[in-house]
């Protein structure tokens, strides 16, 4: 009798699961909109294999869902995070949240999404469902083959090959052309007066193929490659070989495309090695709980920033100087990816508000490919969704820190003027001639020359 | 000369970090018999809790150091000994070996639940406890030394000459010594040999704790995922010690750890080669060690010299089946299959369609699990691996010659199987041939020597085979294509046609599994298990069945690799099949049964729906791995399973309640069936009609409006509460009716205590507004029926039992233990009644006010396993006073009578 009950029950909850789902997949084109909210959900991976703080993407998004519903919401409608899952950065855990965000939780777009793992990425497209997210992998473009054909193209000269997922937005823009000469790590070797590098990469292939940019960068503009290792796994615990293969051919800069843990490694097993003067640069890891923590161990490092300095703060734009009193305000130390998720969420509102009132899935994507020079108010020099956005740029542009004794100093820019920019296509002979951005009042933007 | 001299400076320091564990590993392994593989997740808990001291609390050093390696390490060592360890002296290596495995997984992320997921970035170093600065670097004789590495070796150092101090110079250390010598002489010579355990116990997390503290400044970082390998290279130390030489183990780390320093010097730093060889040196140099060094093989595992006449596991569970329930059972088993079948492909969404596909891709991988340990009575770490062997192939010949996607799995299974024959071979062959040249017999690998081979392999695949761009592009893997004909929408969702596939391949799987195992093969391996020689003697050919076994198991697990792959649309060398999974699958299966296609499916369900469950209810997905690898705890108890021992239970129970009604039925006949005799169902209809009612409610009004109805707690509870006050009023009926009987005296005072505290809670959510959505009535009418049931369900069989005892029974109905699982339940309901209400974005799975499902239904879902564990309960428990009210003094219950006639019709031995 109990094992039949067991069984009814159970058959019962399924169909009822099932019956859930299968009302719930009923199409429309604004799911997750109801009177009073829009309803969004993220993903994120607070356990990964790197040491970078995803998770932190959920509080820029809800922050600036905060500030926007104080101030009434976006067409009367508040803005909702309603889900906050973790892939665990994963392919399959990936794909898996991500159909749980479309398919049950019913979201209107997906964000933040923050994971090394975009496997996801073909379903969201395919399903036309806006997604903003940090963009750190391939899948923000197409397929792998489909990210190699527009950087074939694009190093090619045609600047007008595009991603084909033009449904989802990252931070930077959607195209990452990692293979393309990466400026910033020549650009501070030469500030700095150094010609010895060496790169380090994780074995991982955005990791490897960003080492061929810096590999190009280095040949172009007189950097001498003296040590590469590109063996490096996750979570590598030795490097007494590659420190002692470095120190015999003299490197004096270190370009990595690692998350701040791996290169902090490299540069303790350095400090272990009795060598303290090497220059190092760091992608990722700007952010002051790494100050904090690990202050004049940090001396000698240069950041490449894509947005403002926080520390620069002549000029400071509003939107900066609201995000941070946001993180204050929560008692969260800024991070990339926080700031990240606080321009997704910007980002997303801005679309939403172009749109227009009867707003769609489809009308906001259209609205945020037609944003021309969308700076996120002063956060990041401009991006062109109908160009930059899913392809190639006309300029690189990057703001830097090096932290001196604990404390992170804006570099190589000028005051109210962070941004170093260089032409990107094609790139310059040298790099003697930077401009600087945001332009002052009256100044002739030298980018718009550069426009495909 | 130099460059060796460079070598040993800077590999001796992780060399004796290893060294550190693999002397405690030894230290428990001969003086409790337990290989505790566990040992580098204790050191990881060490150094986390000296890492949150020191450098997130800013404690002294000299602090954290005291309290982690003085006060944490022996009391978790004194805990697991014990708590857990010391009940398993004369348990066989399977149970010692998977309750280590279950404590390897679970540990790191209970840590890390407590201590945060990010690695801790610049662990601090011990070396300014000797009065010099952390970064101070020291060149001796032009070699650069930092004072780190300097730290380690002294302390190391220090830790072994005490301990060869205390060995040569206590009493206990003595009697340490005479444990590893021989523990039984030691037990004759009167010393008490738990006590010794208990103290090499907590010597030995001493060790843990210390080379916890010391790697991680060596690593750079405090990360579990590196700790967790640490245990392989502690383990081929140990190795080179035979598992019980203390100095041998000790060079034998130190070798470890200058030969990983070494070895990019030798094969070039930033070779191909290095790069898939270098982190795999510590899995290579054991697996060598394991099946090369023939000494090693030859010195046993610890066991009990009875081990070799432990009755045999019990029976099946459904050979305790009658007749008529036999018949019951596979017409209802027809009957859910064609409806589960029907509701899947009908309207079951997609993604529940493509999560019950995951599983059942999954369940074939542990098929594999069911032949190698179920049938076979070994444990294989490497199920992963052979599962990543026919993953890769199917995705190359898909992809490079374009054999058709499913005939490639098929082919990915045989090369997974030619790959296990292949794995046997060179594990017993090659050693048996080197053997036979030089005139000596060599043994086969087997227990767990076996297992640690397999883990060895596991992990050196993981980095040497699968990340070759040869075998899966690099890290970039395969993209692979599900069938054409399952693509498309035209009659069936796509996701759908490749579920009927996949159940279509699970079942032939699964039946075959059932063949083997009824079948001459699975009997063979049934008496190799016994035991080797007896079946050698009956003419069983032990090479043909091994190998047999290898490759079935290999093929299996190749095959359902394969449909991962497929299912996900790409295999992937870390991602897909990582080696960890190996060991995280094998504690699930053989936990939940490993010896059925029921444990199979149970626990690829378990695997799926819990992860999905705890991340609809927002809790952290690693739950889900410490829940297994807690739940592997309870494999000493039920070595058979779980699912296993609960069906049988559950058989054994509906057995015993026919035997009831039939003695009924002549009672009533006779005119003299006693008054209190009420037929469960009298019971279970009226608490069973509110919830039912309440879904059914749902559901209708819902389908009337064509859109899911708002739940309104009021309506709720217009439904619930009459079951409820139903259920209230039976409880206080039945606990009157067993103090009649002799019963415990105090249950009405017992009863009222729980209601008290179930209105204080309920007071307590409703003051502090932890549940937005319902007031003071609604949190009292929770609280109180809740107190009151929390202590019925342990209180009414614990009255039964008393009765039973009193009128000299052998066994009662019921036990107390039988209240476990709905109290527990009660805790859960109320954590989550809590949690919905106070979580942000957790909030929205509360079913009150926010409609029906979607986003309600976790809840309901965990209310409905309530409610089946409620109404087992109570079904239970009317049946026990229906003994009580039939039986009498000379009364035999009718399941010691099923039980008997079972255990003399089956070699397999008597149920529990």
């Amino acid at each position: 009798m109990r094992r039949i009950i067991s069984l009814v029950a159970a058959a019962t909850m399924l169909v009822t699961t099932a019956g859930v789902a299968t009302v719930g997949a009923q199409g429309n084109d604004r799911p997750g909109v109801t009177k009073s909210e829009i309803r969004v959900g993220g993903l994120a991976s607070p356990v990964s294999v790197l040491n970078v703080p995803y998770k932190d993407g959920f509080d820029g998004v809800q922050a600036y869902f905060d500030l926007i519903n104080k101030q009434g919401g976006v067409f009367g409608r508040k803005l909702k995070l309603v889900a906050q899952l973790d892939d665990q950065g994963a392919p399959s855990g990936n794909i898996r949240a991500i159909r749980t965000l479309v398919e049950e939780k019913k979201v209107f777009a997906v964000m933040p999404m923050m994971s090394n793992s975009f496997a996801g990425g073909s379903y969201l497209a395919e399903n036309n469902v806006p997604t903003f997210g940090i963009n750190v992998d391939a899948g923000w473009c197409g397929t792998t083959a489909e990210q190699e054909a527009v950087e074939a193209a694009v190093k090619a000269g045609d600047l007008s090959a595009q991603c084909p997922r033009s449904t989802l937005f990252g931070e930077k823009g959607s195209f990452l052309c990692f293979t393309c000469p990466s400026i910033a790590p020549a650009f501070i070797a030469q500030s700095k007066g150094l010609t010895k590098g060496a790169i380090f990469t994780y074995t991982h292939p955005s990791s490897t193929r960003c080492a061929e940019g810096t590999e190009f960068s280095f040949e172009k503009y007189g950097i001498d490659l003296v040590f590469e290792d590109k063996s490096l796994e996750f979570g590598f615990t030795d490097v007494s070989s590659d420190i002692q293969a470095m120190k015999d051919a003299g490197a004096e800069f270190v370009a990595t495309c690692m998350d701040f843990g791996g290169a902090f490694k490299i540069s303790e097993g350095l400090r272990q090695a009795g060598i303290d003067d090497v220059v190092f640069y760091a992608p990722e890891g700007y952010r002051d709980e790494t100050i904090d923590k690990f202050g004049d161990r940090l001396n000698n490092w240069v950041f490449g920033l894509s947005w403002w300095p926080w520390q620069e703060k002549q000029g400071m734009p509003k939107a900066v100087k609201q995000y941070l009193a946001a993180m204050k305000k929560r008692g969260i130390s800024p991070s990339e990816q926080s700031q990240a998720g606080w321009m997704n969420a910007m980002l997303f509102v801005e679309g939403l508000k172009q749109a227009g009132k009867d707003f769609t899935q489809a009308s906001l994507v259209e609205a945020i490919n037609n944003l021309t020079d969308w700076n996120y108010n002063g956060m990041r020099p401009d991006i062109d969704w109908g160009q930059d956005g899913h392809g190639a740029g006309r300029e690189a542009c990057a703001a830097y820190v090096e932290a001196v004794d604990g404390k992170f100093v804006p570099r190589f820019g000028k005051p109210g003027q962070p941004f170093v920019c260089f032409p990107e296509n094609p790139l310059p002979e040298n790099l003697d001639s930077p401009w600087y951005k945001p332009l002052k009042p009256g100044e002739e933007d030298p980018a718009a020359a550069l426009t495909p | 000369m130099d460059q060796v001299i460079q070598w040993v400076i800077e590999g001796a320091p992780v060399g004796c970090v290893y060294a550190l564990v693999a002397v405690g590993l030894v230290l428990t392994y001969k003086t409790s018999g337990v290989f505790n593989l566990a040992f580098s997740a204790q050191a990881f808990a060490a150094g986390a809790v000296f890492y949150e001291i020191v450098a997130n609390q800013d404690q002294p050093l000299w602090f954290g150091f005291v309290i982690a390696v003085f006060v944490f390490g022996p009391l978790f060592g004194l805990l697991l000994d014990r708590a857990l360890f010391r009940y398993m002296r004369t348990a066989s290596w399977q149970v010692k070996l998977v309750t280590a495995l279950g404590l390897l997984i679970s540990l790191p992320e209970i840590v890390k639940f407590f201590f945060g997921q990010q690695p801790g970035l610049a662990p601090p170093s011990v070396a300014p406890l000797f009065g010099v600065d952390a970064f101070k670097v020291f060149d001796i004789g032009g070699y650069v030394v930092s004072a780190d590495r300097m730290a380690t070796v002294v302390v190391t150092l220090v830790a072994v000459v005490l301990l060869g101090l205390m060995f040569r110079y206590t009493a206990v250390g003595l009697q340490m010594r005479a444990v590893v010598e021989s523990p039984r002489m030691v037990e004759l010579a009167g010393v008490d040999s738990d006590r010794v355990s208990m103290v090499s116990w907590m010597l030995s997390s001493v060790f843990a704790s210390l080379a916890g503290i010391l790697l991680a400044p060596l690593y750079f970082e405090l990360n579990g995922n590196l700790y967790t390998l640490l245990i392989v290279a502690a383990i081929a130390a140990a190795a080179v010690g035979r598992f019980s030489s203390i100095p041998l183990t000790l060079v034998g780390g130190l070798l470890m750890g200058i030969g990983e320093r070494g070895l990019p010097d030798v094969i070039g730093v930033t070779s191909d080669f290095a790069q898939d060889l270098r982190p795999s040196f510590p899995f290579l140099l054991l697996f060598v060690l394991l099946v090369f060094w023939p000494k090693l093989r030859e010195s046993r595992a610890v066991t009990d010299p009875l081990a070799g006449v432990d009755p045999p596991p019990p029976s099946m569970a459904h050979e305790y089946k009658d007749a008529a329930l036999q018949r019951a059972s596979k017409i209802m088993f027809a009957v859910f299959i064609g409806v589960f079948l029907l509701v899947m492909v009908t309207i079951v969404s997609p993604l529940w369609v493509t999560r019950i596909t995951d599983a059942l891709a999954l369940a074939v991988v542990f098929l594999s699990i069911t032949i190698f340990t179920g049938l076979g009575g070994q444990i294989s770490l490497a199920q992963a691996t052979f599962a990543g062997f026919g993953g890769f192939a199917m995705a190359n010949f898909a992809t490079d010659l374009d054999v058709p996607v499913l005939l490639a799995a098929v082919i990915g299974a045989v090369i997974a199987a030619a790959c296990g024959a292949l794995f046997v071979l060179l594990i017993d062959g090659l050693p048996a041939a080197i053997g036979r040249l030089r005139g000596r017999a060599v043994g086969r690998l087997s227990g767990l020597y076996l297992s640690l081979a397999t883990l060895a392999f596991a992990l050196m695949a993981e980095r040497v085979i699968f990340r070759r761009e040869e075998i899966s592009n690099g890290e970039f893997g395969i993209d692979v294509k599900r069938p054409d004909f399952v693509t498309g929408d035209d009659f069936l969702h796509h996701d759908r046609k490749w579920f009927l596939v996949v159940f279509a391949i699970f079942a032939i799987v699964g039946f075959a599994v059932i063949l083997i195992r009824k079948g001459t093969t699975g009997r063979y391996l049934a008496a190799l298990r016994g035991s080797e020689t007896a079946a050698a003697s009956i003419g069983i050919n032990a090479t043909s069945l091994r190998i047999t076994m290898f490759a079935l198991s290999a093929g299996v697990a190749g095959l359902g690799g394969a449909l991962i792959g497929i299912s996900q649309g790409k295999v992937e060398p870390v991602a897909t099949y990582p080696a960890l999974f190996g060991v995280v699958w094998v504690v699930l299966v053989v936990t939940l049964g490993s010896r059925t296609v029921d444990g199979a499916v149970n626990a690829a369900l378990g695997f799926i729906v819990f992860q999905w469950l705890l991340e609809a209810l927002g809790f952290p997905p690693t739950i889900a791995v410490i829940g297994f690898g807690l739940g592997a705890i309870t494999y000493a108890r039920h070595p058979e399973g779980i699912v296993e021992f609960q069906t049988r239970k559950s058989i054994l129970r509906t057995v015993r309640q026919g035997a009831l009604a039939t003695r009924a039925k002549e009672l009533a006949a006779a005119g003299t069936l006693p008054e209190g005799f009420r037929p469960a169902r009298y019971v279970v209809l009226p608490v069973l009609a509110g919830p039912l009612g309440y879904l059914l409610y749902v559901l209708g009004r819902s389908a009337i409006q064509g859109h899911w109805v708002t739940v309104h707690s009021g309506t709720l509870l217009l439904f619930i509460v009459p079951s409820l006050v139903f259920l209230l009023g039976w409880i206080v009926l039945s606990d009157h009716r067993f103090r009649r009987l002799g019963g415990v005296q105090r249950g009405p005072l017992l009863l009222a205590a729980g209601g008290g505290a179930g209105a204080l809670m309920g007071l307590l959510f409703a003051s502090r507004d932890w549940v937005p959505h319902a007031g003071l009535l609604e949190c009292l009418l929770v609280g109180v029926p809740a107190g009151i049931a929390g202590v019925a369900f342990i209180l009414l069989p614990v009255h039964v039992q008393m009765i039973a005892r009193r009128r000299g029974w052998l066994t009662s109905p019921i036990t107390w233990h039988d209240g476990r699982a709905p109290l527990g339940f009660v805790l859960i309901g109320t954590y989550l009644f809590f949690r919905t209400g106070v979580e942000p974005g957790v909030s929205d799975a509360s079913p009150i006010d926010h409609g029906f499902p979607p986003a309600g239904w976790p809840v309901f879902f965990v209310v409905s396993l309530f409610v089946i564990v409620w109404i087992q309960w109570v079904t239970a428990v009317q049946s026990a006073a229906n003994e009580l009210a039939v039986g009498g003094e000379s009364y035999e219950p009718p399941a010691e009578r099923v039980a008997t006639s079972v255990r003399a019709e089956s070699p397999a031995g008597a149920p529990a």
